[in-house]
């Protein structure tokens, strides 16, 4: 009986091909080989890095949100609390003359007191992660509005975003700290009980409570991080740009689940690497830059990004969701 | 002429299994027109098996229903209720955000001009309501707002108004309180007078047989006996036909002795624990070594003392003691780190990572002690721990990685039964720890358990299966009303001693 069970299973195991693996390196090896063969200035040193750069920024958005989908949260509210860290940059260095160093670390403190009360209202309410991050999503936004009209254009001084600029071996250091944080989250996701239990609370939430692991506080803590580090790529985003911008963070939670659920998570939970997700908004990145240097109009884009989502999701379901 | 008459629905065959399990085995028997008939048998008999195959709600393996001697042929819901044939779930079935006049006409065809008139709609249903003496209730209310026992009669209701031959009721009452229960038993008596058949599934002896006029017993699946409800008809009938298994030739050896010593020390107490109108105040004990069960029908409060006494659900009051130390507050965490385990009741819903694989399965409660620097998990070890455990417990693995979802169900409870033992602990509470898994899978996990209590562990076993509690339990504890009704230690174990107590809350039998 028992080599029988065992041989079937092997047969099973072996069936189960994991794509989201590889997926996400094929993608984008090949749209990369594709524009660097189709596009003449493509392949150069300078615009290679400059839209590196610019996912960078970008990346500190999805770190969090990465975090939680392994738990089978969806944190929407990464776009417009990375605006935030924008708006709030404004705030602290022109209205009470910080200097950027106070200002970031402040921005994100208070970003983080909002991905705090939105994980208690997921835990200890059991709120609808998505339902509670979409309101904040909606508030935060309208406050950032508010805010950056109020800044009328104006720009940070040079002393302040200056920074922002400095490089390493030729390389911006937003770049490196990216690549050092997704390797680090990385490395821990992997080996370190403290972020291998979120696969656990994602693939059975009840199991890991039954078991005596504080799954909530988990999630709490997550929500947190999500958005003190989305309002920190935010505040760095906006010293790039000199000055506070409405559309910094403008639907990027959109290009984040794309990232993520073509980097292999899972809406389901259980799924997700740190890595991948960072390929996975270097492919968005990608592909936007591919298609703008194909005179694609931007709301054309638009349809293509949609489509590449709900494409996603539907592998997702197909290959992750729950067989009843 | 007769044979119409008494075999108005008639049950032939019918066989249903569930994987390894067999939920029904060539039953068959028949409903009159115009009775009611009950049926009956402990948890797990197949009870609610059968009512979702007669409801159209489950396709029979083998055999055959038949209608007025007219054989159903698709089992779905709707060719049911063409037939004439509804269903009251033992799960209720209810759209709580509509209204109570909704729910009872929920396919209604009040309308003036395209618009629903709410006026006769309200009209229609205060007169069923009225007609079942429901005065309590308002058509226009929403059904979440109307106690249980409202939204059951609502569900009958809706049954009713769709004129039907047959209604079934799985365990309508097993939520109901006795004045409650009362009400309805009235109605469905007159519903009978009508002329309605009522199949009707209830664990209470009195009020079975102040209505039943005929009562079919089922036990692990299969027909036992039908019997009239004659004045004749005592309890200890019912009850030696519910039980009566020939335990002799099973693979159960019923203890005789208790294997605990008697000067163990107690290890864990529950006192007073209570939840107002789901457990009265319950005390026990568990001495090291000592293997207590718990046994009780559908309703009697295991389920809740259970999950309780491991703070899966708040309680209103109690206090649990542990190895002497007071707890006030229980949850999980607080359990875990106290090193009591809970092996849970399904499977399914929690208990497994189903999806990771076996190591980081048997790992996860004890991810602590295997963490070196930076909480870095020493992968060896918990490799080594796994392939200990995969020994120890014979789980059919092809290999380490292997995830709980590929597995058989014996396997997963192995799985599960190992992940509760790796944090070495001294109390273990086990609740129905062999459901659904094949007989081999089965006496090896009992073998388990009777071998980590003679290490000394304390372990609560609470089960629907009398042979298994029988089998491995030093004591038995019965629950009936969400009380504790009684105590049967080993060597004075019968079926009949405890089903009794389960069912009537005494041992005494009619004549004493
Ligand atoms: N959907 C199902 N999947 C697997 N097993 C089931 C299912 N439904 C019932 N069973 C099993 O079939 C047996 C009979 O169950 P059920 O008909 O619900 O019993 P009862 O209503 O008499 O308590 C039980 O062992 C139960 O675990
Ligand atoms: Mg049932």
């Amino acid at each position: 009986m028992t080599a029988n069970t065992g041989r079937t299973l092997a047969v099973r195991e072996k069936g189960k091909i994991n794509l989201g693996s590889w997926l996400i390196l094929f993608l984008t090896a090949a749209l990369f080989v594709f524009l660097a063969l189709t596009r003449k200035n493509f392949y150069t040193y300078s615009n290679i890095h400059s839209i590196l750069y610019e996912v960078s920024f970008s990346f500190f958005a999805a770190v969090g949100f990465t975090l939680l989908i392994i738990m089978g949260e969806l944190d929407l509210s990464v776009g417009s609390l990375f605006g935030l860290g924008g708006a709030l940059m404004g705030l602290f260095i022109f209205n009470h003359r910080l200097p950027v160093e106070a200002a970031i670390p402040l921005a994100m403190a208070l970003a983080a007191v909002i991905g705090f009360a939105a994980g208690l209202l997921v835990t200890a309410f059991r709120l609808n992660s998505m339902m509670v991050t979409i309101g904040v999503m909606m508030a935060v936004k309208g406050y950032n509005w508010i805010q950056i009209q109020k800044f009328g254009g104006r720009q940070i001084p040079r002393a302040q975003w200056n920074f922002i600029t400095v490089e390493l071996f030729g390389v911006k250091w937003t770049i490196l700290a990216m690549l050092a944080t997704a390797l680090l989250f990385e490395i821990f996701l992997a080996g370190s009980r403290h972020l291998k239990q979120l696969y656990y609370i994602g693939d059975n939430f009840s199991t890991t409570i039954l078991y005596g692991l504080n799954a909530n506080l988990v999630k709490v803590l997550c929500f947190t991080v999500s958005a003190a580090l989305s309002a920190f790529g935010g505040a760095l985003m906006t010293c790039r740009l000199k000055h506070p911008h409405v559309t910094v963070g403008a639907n990027l939670e959109i290009g984040v689940i794309t990232a993520a659920v073509i980097g292999g998570a899972s809406i389901f939970g259980g799924r997700g690497s740190m890595f991948r997700t960072m390929l996975g908004v270097f492919f968005v990145f990608l592909l936007q830059n591919g298609m703008t240097s194909y005179d694609i109009n931007s709301y054309v884009q638009q349809i293509i990004l949609g489509s590449i989502l709900i494409l996603a999701i539907y592998l997702d379901v197909r290959i992750n969701g729950k067989r009843t | 002429m007769t044979a119409a008459v008494d075999e108005f629905l008639k049950i032939s065959g019918i066989t249903k299994t569930y994987g390894v399990v067999k939920a029904l085995a060539d039953v068959s028997f028949s409903i009159r027109r115009g009775e009611i008939h009950t049926v009956m048998g402990e948890n797990g008999a197949g009870k609610s098996t059968l009512m979702k195959i007669i409801g159209g709600e489950t396709a029979p393996d083998s055999g055959a229903i038949e209608l007025e001697g007219r054989r159903i042929r698709t089992f779905v819901p709707a060719a049911a209720h063409d037939l004439g044939i509804h269903m009251v779930h033992q799960e209720l079935a209810v759209f709580e955000n509509l209204t109570v006049a909704e729910n009872i006409f929920p396919y209604h065809n009040f309308r003036k001009a395209g618009w629903i008139d709410y006026a006769s709609l309200h009209r229609e249903a205060r007169s069923k309501l009225d007609l079942f003496g429901l005065k309590t209730i308002r058509p226009e209310e929403p059904l979440g707002s109307v106690a249980l026992a409202g939204q059951q009669m609502v569900e009958i209701l809706r049954c009713i108004v769709a004129e039907p031959k047959i209604i079934i009721l799985d365990e309508p009452t097993s939520g109901l309180n006795d004045r409650e229960a009362d009400l309805l038993l009235g109605i469905l008596k007159r519903l009978k007078d009508e002329g309605l058949t009522i199949i009707y599934i209830s664990h209470r002896f009195k009020e079975i047989m102040r209505i039943s006029d005929r009562i079919t017993v089922l036990r692990d699946g299969e027909f036992v006996a039908t019997l009239e409800n004659t004045p004749e008809l005592s309890e200890s009938e019912l009850i030696n036909n519910m039980v009566g298994r020939d335990l002799s030739a099973s693979l159960y050896r019923i203890k005789t002795v208790s294997g605990a010593a008697p000067d163990a020390p107690t290890l864990l107490e529950v006192r007073g624990l209570a939840k107002k109108s789901s457990l009265n105040p319950t005390d026990l004990k568990l001495a090291a070594g000592e293997i207590v069960g718990v046994f009780g029908l559908e309703g009697s409060g295991v389920g809740k003392l259970s999950r309780m006494m491991y703070g899966l659900e708040g309680k209103d009051e109690g206090e649990l003691f542990i190895k002497g130390r007071r707890f006030a507050k229980i949850n999980p965490r607080i359990m875990a780190a106290e090193r009591v385990m809970y092996l849970n009741n399904n499977r399914k819903i929690a208990g497994l990572l189903p999806e990771m694989p076996v190591t980081d399965n048997l790992s996860l409660p004890v991810l602590k002690r295997f963490s070196r620097f930076l909480g870095f998990l020493d992968f060896r070890r918990i490799g080594r721990l796994a392939t200990d455990f995969i020994k120890a417990f014979a789980i059919a693995l092809p290999s380490l990685s292997t995830r709980p979802a590929n597995l058989s169900g014996g396997n997963q409870q192995k799985v599960m039964l190992s992940i509760c033992l790796v944090p070495e602990p001294e109390i273990v509470i086990v609740n129905e720890p062999t459901r659904g898994i094949d007989v081999g899978a089965k006496t090896e996990i009992h073998r388990f358990l009777l071998d980590i209590a003679s290490k000394g562990v304390g372990i609560v076993i609470f089960s629907s299966e009398l042979p298994e509690l029988m089998s491995l339990s030093d004591r038995i504890l019965v629950m009936r009303d969400n009380s504790v009704v009684g105590e049967v230690g080993a060597g004075d174990y019968t079926e009949q001693t405890l089903m009794r107590y389960a069912a009537v809350g005494s041992a005494a039998t009619g004549g004493e």
